[in-house]
């Protein structure tokens, strides 16, 4: 009875393997086609969006997305669909090998009793035993076509076991191999070796080695694995896929196809920092930095600075997100000229109307109570302190910018010094011998200054998320090297000091200007006429 | 006269004012006699001028403190000046 449920279901276990390779056929084509479609609807896309003399678009930009964006989800459908086939079939395939080994079990078992039915067969009314011997070889032998019809439906060979009775009594099997002289299974065991010639004797121990050796490791079910293995490369690389055999350089290309599609396109770093921990996100960071050398090259990416990293990746997932993913040639025009990706489209008009509103803005905080002079001062040093700190925060809300509302103070009761702006610790410096001072109060607008300071270099480094137009990032970030910034500490005048782009601008933005007649501002920004405040 | 009283007649804060007044000493200011403003496109300008004829040139910003102190003359040497870095 069992033999006949491992036999049906053997027969099942073939028909669904049958069923689940045609639809991973099936979906693999499908796949194909719709990765043909995705890449016409890019090159669609990409010839609507070009421009112009006027700057407007020459196709209709619009549909062409539209068209991306079905191919995309065709492509995702059809990938989905093929995972699942690809799992069923690897199921199915599974399977077959359980009952593989559940057959040869118990064969094993029927062997041992069909020894001892030999033993029988030989003895008084031996004969009695002679029908159940016939039926136990029917039955193994029908074991072994359902096990060598599933290894065949896989794939794979394997010695075919034919079981046999002699008049004798005594029970064999044939083990069929090919050009192979035949041992039996029985002459293994026992060790009968006697009569054996020279050739046979060399195949018995090389069987005998092999069986101890399989036995020691395991080797039926290590071997099950490796041809399971086999089976699904053989499977990803058939002939199928593209109608030949794919190349190597074919495979990697889609492999890189995929690290760049699905992994390098959704990392941004500007929403990354605000989700994990800095350890984490260094350690994605570094991740990244490793994809893009799979993608363009180790020689293009190495050059980059973490924050030229970090920049490509909000462009690459904005591109992304906004289905025009980056191609691997805009990924090396992006590496080989960094300062491309940090471009600004901002109009000066509405750069300077946005400068306005934000001075306003800043302003507006010193006519709060909290901020006010009264309450100012009537403050302790310390509560002053927290004053400082609150400014910091409510004029991060106003500009954008991250700055640390910790400052850093220090002491000062020769010069002039009110305070400063660290970029590289994104940190304000207080000079602490102000808060006790006459003018102490004035120390609330060198925290618009210096707030102005990070707003510049936040603007240099993210230029997407400000109001600022090419002409001044370019302006600013000049100024900003340490061989063009000009201070009364390195010998310069108070006029040349001023006159500079990102002091002019902070000047200007704190309301601190003072009528000085030989200010000749070497770029005036969103501050293009001195009027009476 | 003292020194905060030549302020009168000028708009600007009693806290600013005892700043000038101690830096002026500072910088060798002997008693304070005339401040005037000067007529300005931005921020006021003072010049003051002590007993002993000496003239300084106080400029505020915008926004109502001091940003440079000049002697002598409008265009004179700074010889004091607020920073922000």
């Amino acid at each position: 009875m069992k033999i006949r449920e491992i036999k049906q279901r053997a027969e099942n276990l073939i028909e669904q393997g049958e069923n689940a390779k045609q639809r991973q056929v099936h979906y693999q084509q499908q796949a194909n086609s719709a990765r043909v479609q995705v890449v016409a609807a890019y090159a669609r896309l990409e010839a609507a969006s070009k421009t112009d003399e006027q700057g407007n678009p020459v196709g209709d930009v619009t549909s062409a997305r539209s068209d991306v964006y079905a191919a995309q989800a065709l492509l995702q459908s059809a990938e989905t669909n093929l995972g699942e086939a690809n799992r069923q079939l690897e199921r199915v395939g599974r399977q077959k090998m359980d009952t593989v080994h559940e057959i040869e079990r118990y064969e094993a078992v029927e062997e041992g009793n069909m020894s001892k039915l030999a033993e029988l067969q030989r003895k008084r009314f031996g004969s009695n035993a002679n029908a159940f011997m016939a039926d136990l070889v029917a039955r193994m032998n029908s074991g072994e076509q359902a096990r060598q019809q599933l290894l065949h439906s896989m794939g794979l060979s394997a010695s075919n076991k034919n079981y046999t009775t002699t008049s004798s009594g005594s029970h064999t099997y044939t083990s069929t191999a090919s050009g192979d002289e035949k041992i039996s299974n029985s002459e293994i065991d026992t060790g009968n070796t006697h009569s054996f010639s020279a050739t046979q004797l060399s195949k018995y121990h090389s069987l005998r080695r092999l069986l101890h050796i399989a036995q020691l490791l395991d080797l039926r079910q290590k071997l099950t694995s490796v041809q399971a293995l086999e089976m699904l490369m053989c499977e990803a690389d058939s002939e199928q896929t593209y109608g030949r055999a794919r190349t190597h350089e074919e495979i990697i290309a889609d492999m890189r196809k995929s690290v760049r599609d699905n992994w390098l396109n959704n990392f941004n770093a500007d929403k990354w920092k605000n989700i994990v921990s800095e350890a984490q996100y260094k350690e994605r960071l570094a991740l990244y930095r490793k994809g893009l050398e799979q993608i363009v090259g180790e020689n293009i990416i190495k050059n980059l600075s973490d924050s030229q990293l970090e920049r490509l990746s909000v462009i690459q997932n904005t591109a992304f997100l906004e289905g025009v993913p980056l191609s691997i040639g805009d990924i090396i025009n992006y590496c080989k000229n960094p300062e491309s990706m940090f471009v600004s489209k901002v109009e000066r008009t509405a750069e300077i109307a946005n400068d306005k509103m934000l001075q306003s803005q800043a302003h507006d905080l010193l006519k709060a109570e909290r901020f006010s002079e009264d309450k100012w001062e009537e403050s302790t040093i310390s509560q002053k302190k927290e004053i400082i700190s609150s400014m910091i925060k409510e004029m991060n809300v106003v500009l954008g910018t991250d700055v640390i509302s910790e400052v850093e103070y220090y002491y000062d009761d020769i010069s002039g010094s009110r305070g400063a702006f660290v970029s590289n610790l994104n940190k304000i410096q207080i000079n602490e011998h102000i808060l006790s001072d006459y003018e102490s109060y004035a120390v609330l607008y060198t925290v618009i200054h210096e707030m102005r300071h990070a707003y510049q270099h936040y603007a240099i480094n993210h230029p997407e998320k400000v109001v600022v137009s090419q002409e001044t990032l370019c302006a600013w970030k000049e100024n900003m090297k340490a061989e063009n910034y000009k201070s009364p500490q390195k010998g310069n005048t108070y006029e040349e000091y001023i006159s500079q782009p990102i002091e002019w601008d902070a000047k200007n933005f704190a309301k601190q200007i003072p009528d000085i007649i030989d200010i000749v501002p070497s770029y005036l920004g969103s501050w293009e006429e001195i009027i009476d405040v | 006269m003292s020194d905060k009283q030549i302020f009168e007649k000028t708009p600007i804060k009693e806290s600013v004012i005892n700043k000038i007044i101690s830096l002026l000493k500072k910088y060798g200011a002997s008693a304070l006699c005339l401040a005037e403003t000067l007529p300005t496109k931005i921020g006021i300008t003072l010049r003051i001028t002590d007993v002993s004829n000496k003239v300084f040139f106080v400029f505020l910003g915008g926004h109502g403190y001091i940003e440079i102190i000049r002697k002598d003359s409008i265009d004179g040497t700074i010889i004091y000046m607020a920073m922000d870095d």
